[in-house]
């Protein structure tokens, strides 16, 4: 397991260098000069020159991307090109709130989605399941910055519960936890739904019944455990998503977040800043793939015997 | 089932961990003067307060008067540093002194002597001297940053310890306005110094003579600065006072609404109407510096023949465009200067519609049933807007026009560097409240190749009037030279005026001496809170 575990982490290098090379490259093709987004209008061509040839842009694509890496190795991603921060530093004081939202907001998901599937399946065809599978249309319909702006208004500027932005306490995330869940939940409540609805028909389950065990018991001890592979997939894949949305749900919030340093980057065309926020948003979405199978192993026993007989057999050999 | 109740334990406490992880202050180290603004909740502003939460839709891009000049990185140095004049804070048409007690130009114009305040104080607690008035205003005009305002200042002298002269390459009237630009703000000398061998960001670490002083800026989220309590002009009321980034326009109206925020730059105009009629909410009203227009490229492509572009000047009903493209809210221009700078000439007129004219002309240049063309454009609705309206009206005379939407760094560099375009709907802001800030910029043949004259227009007619305009020290004779310039411009049309926005700033009720300035200079440290 800890083998698999190392391998895992060691394949994550090409995912970094593929990231780092594409997201260069589209920087390098998207029309726009750094030095015209910093000197502004108005500045003479020598002076757009000499900045050009400080930041070493005159150099060719190829040399400046192995630069790059080179550096990067060595722990340094540069400064960025608009505010002169060494990039690293910038990230480390961004990642902190994406992480908190896209944590919070899976949490929320979870909490809610996994126990509205279950309900959902176990009461087919019911109102309770009319209502539960309409609501994960709805969330799954709404565009989650709409979401988000509804969420203000009702909580912020109508009933006045909530801050409206911000950062500072643990209610200031409440709304943009639960915007940026939206989407996560109405796919929890559809998966959970679909796969206990399968689960709950296999004859263990019968058997289960049959030999008087509670339905509680049956319903959460038998059939939620097998139907989780699926839900946990979800989870994981969802989580890269959040990263992402939490692009949209920072400039709602302000948030000073990773999405909206990404944002603004890519207008300013801060090629350093914006490759680093990029490859820091894949290194997470690794990990926590890596998670998300390590994970697996628990829930499904078959999985984890996988690994042991693998053990098994090489030992004997 | 007691595994699954421990499930259900374990994302319960997760949940809550994540939650109280969240409650352990400002992570980035910042509590005390924003985070007691910025966490406080709805409703709270009702009370009197000393501190100031001030939205923003952008992070100053530098705090060092040298290596800034956008307006909103402006409006928040403007708490930090003084220039050597400023405006009365209630009257921005009236020049007062700053940090200069008094000035006096030589007898043929070409030189301003300053001289200096005493005992003005920097946050560093240091006295500022001619030293630092000298070493601030030379830095700034030898920076590339100040391009744009400093075509006429040829260098900065120390005569004395209190006195400084700015030498000019010929007589230029504006240059007293061009001393209250930020860029012109005066830095300590040491800070800078001790900055640089440090290797620390002075842009970051400001040290000036304002009302407030820096306490932190924290990145993507707020610039934290207190009361200055040695400042010349007597210490400010309010003793916090934060910029607090909000990108999205209309979460910013919002939590201005609900009291989060005292005041946000900037409020979408399509709020300006909700704004006006809401009970806890201020407002104050002025023409901006701006210039809606369109650009032709008049050296390639379509619009090389000046009938066309005479065509499309007669097909535009530029009332409508004020309506459709700014809500109402600007005034339409009729000189190619903004409305609200010296040397706009009220009773000129630009080319009224008429499209059997505008039709004809077409004719007359060999297009009897118009033509397609592409206008490149900055896709944000201060300029869509209004180009989508000129797009309906242009149809009506067989010119169809559509957008080549861009980013602004491809647009800058498009439009502004290699000049691969037709024509655009853009805005230029007179940084200098005077004529010739826009018409130099705009139509003098030494802003081609590089410079800000796009459409690449070059008349030495014009230019020579240009040039004599900003030397004559005559106003009158000023506005006469401007007629006529503005007489050549609309019979060659390269560009098309269309109006001037109305700078609108919303606000707490609350807040007090709150008053309208076409560039947002804002003195904070005047303002207070109603009890």
């Amino acid at each position: 397991m800890v083998k698999y575990i190392i391998k895992r982490l060691f394949l994550i290098i090409p995912v970094i260098l593929g990231v780092s090379f594409i997201i260069f490259s589209i920087m390098n093709l998207t029309p726009g000069d750094p030095a015209i987004m910093i000197l502004g209008e108005g500045a003479k061509p020598e002076q757009y020159a000499a900045l050009r040839e400080q930041m070493g842009l005159n150099d060719p694509f190829f040399i400046r991307y192995l630069r790059y890496v080179l550096d990067a190795v060595k722990g340094d991603f540069g400064k960025s090109y608009r505010t002169n921060i060494p990039v690293l530093q910038e990230i480390a004081t961004r990642l902190p709130y994406t992480l908190k939202l896209a944590v919070s907001s899976e949490l929320i998901a979870i909490f809610f989605g996994l126990p509205i599937g279950v309900l959902s399946a176990v009461k087919q065809y019911t109102k309770t399941d009319n209502i539960a599978l309409g609501t994960s249309l709805l969330l799954t319909s709404m565009p989650s910055f709409w979401f988000a702006m509804m969420l203000i208004l009702l909580f912020s500027l109508k009933l006045r519960l909530l801050p409206s932005l911000g950062i500072d306490t643990w209610k200031h995330y409440i709304l943009p936890a639960i915007a940026t869940s939206s989407s996560t939940l109405a796919s929890l409540i559809r998966m959970t739904r679909s796969t206990m609805l399968e689960v709950i028909r296999q004859d263990y389950i019968r058997t289960a019944r049959a030999k008087g065990a509670p339905e509680r018991k049956v319903v959460f001890g038998h059939a939620l455990r097998n139907a989780l592979l699926p839900v946990v997939t979800i989870i994981g894949v969802n989580f890269g998503i959040s990263l992402g949305g939490a692009i949209v749900i920072e400039q709602v919030f302000a948030i000073p977040g990773l999405g909206q340093l990404m944002v603004n980057s890519i207008r300013a065309k801060d090629t350093p800043m914006v490759v680093a926020a990029v490859l820091f948003a894949a290194i997470i979405a690794s990990i926590i793939n890596l998670i998300v199978d390590i994970f697996y192993t628990y829930i499904d026993p078959r999985l984890k015997s996988q690994y042991t007989t693998i053990k098994a057999k090489k030992v004997t050999s | 089932m007691k595994r699954n109740i421990s499930f259900v334990l374990v994302i319960m406490i997760a949940l809550s961990l994540a939650l109280t992880g969240c409650t352990n202050g400002t992570p980035s180290g910042g509590s005390e003067p924003a985070s007691a603004a910025a966490s406080g909740a709805p409703g709270e502003t009702a009370s009197a307060k000393d501190s100031l939460l001030w939205g923003v839709n952008a992070e100053p891009s530098s705090l060092d008067p040298s290596t800034s000049k956008d307006t909103v990185t402006h409006m928040m140095m403007y708490q930090i540093y003084d220039a050597l004049i400023k405006e009365d804070p209630a009257d921005y048409t009236k020049l007062v002194p700053g940090l200069a007690e008094s000035w006096e130009f030589s007898d043929d114009n070409t030189q301003v002597t300053f001289h200096l305040r005493k005992d003005v104080k920097f946050h560093n607690g240091d006295t500022m001297t001619a030293d630092d008035v000298y070493f601030s205003l030379q830095r700034s005009l030898e920076s590339s940053f100040s391009s744009g305002i400093s075509e006429a200042i040829d260098h900065f002298e120390k005569v004395d310890d209190m006195t400084v002269k700015c030498v000019l390459k010929y007589p230029y009237g504006p240059i007293l306005d061009v001393m209250t630009n930020m860029t012109y703000g005066i830095v300590s000398k040491r800070a800078v110094e001790e900055a640089e061998a440090a290797s620390v960001d002075f842009a970051r670490n400001p040290c000036g003579t304002g009302a407030y002083k820096i306490v932190e800026w924290r990145s993507g989220d707020a610039l934290v600065l207190e009361r200055f309590d040695d400042y010349y002009d007597g210490p400010a009321h309010i003793k916090n006072l934060s910029f607090k980034l909000v990108p999205d326009a209309a979460s910013g109206a919002i939590a201005l609404e609900d009291g989060t925020l005292d005041v946000y730059y900037i409020v979408a105009p399509s709020d300006y109407d909700h704004l006006k009629n809401t009970k806890n909410i201020a407002y104050v009203e002025c023409p901006g510096v701006g210039l809606h227009h369109i650009t032709f490229n008049v050296t390639d492509g379509i619009f090389t023949d000046k009938r066309i572009r005479q065509a499309v000047a007669y097909a535009l009903n530029r009332d409508d465009i004020v309506i459709g493209g700014a809500e109402g809210y600007a005034n339409v221009a009729d000189c190619l200067a903004p409305t609200s700078v010296f040397g706009y000439i009220d009773d000129f007129k630009w080319y009224e519609q008429d499209l059997d004219k505008a039709k004809a002309l077409l004719a007359e240049a060999g297009y009897p049933n118009g033509f397609d063309v592409v206008f490149s454009m900055q896709g944000s609705d201060t300029y869509m807007k209004p180009a989508q309206v000129a797009q309906d009206q242009l149809r009506k005379i067989g010119i169809n026009v559509t957008f080549d939407k861009m980013e602004r760094a491809a647009y800058l560099e498009d439009v502004g560097n290699k000049r691969k375009f037709a024509a655009s709907l853009r805005m230029i802001n007179a940084t200098v409240r005077d004529a010739d800030s826009v018409l130099t910029r705009r139509f003098h043949s030494s802003m081609l190749g590089g410079g800000n004259n796009y459409s690449g227009y070059s008349n030495p007619e014009v230019d020579s009037l240009i040039e004599e305009a900003r030397k004559a020290s005559d106003r009158d004779k000023r506005v006469e030279l401007y007629r006529q310039i503005y007489e050549i411009l609309k019979e060659d049309v390269p560009l098309i005026p269309i109006y001037t926005d109305t700078v609108n700033m919303f606000y707490n009720a609350k807040l007090k001496n709150f008053y309208a300035h076409p560039v947002y200079r804002y003195a904070v440290g005047k303002m207070y809170f109603e009890q």
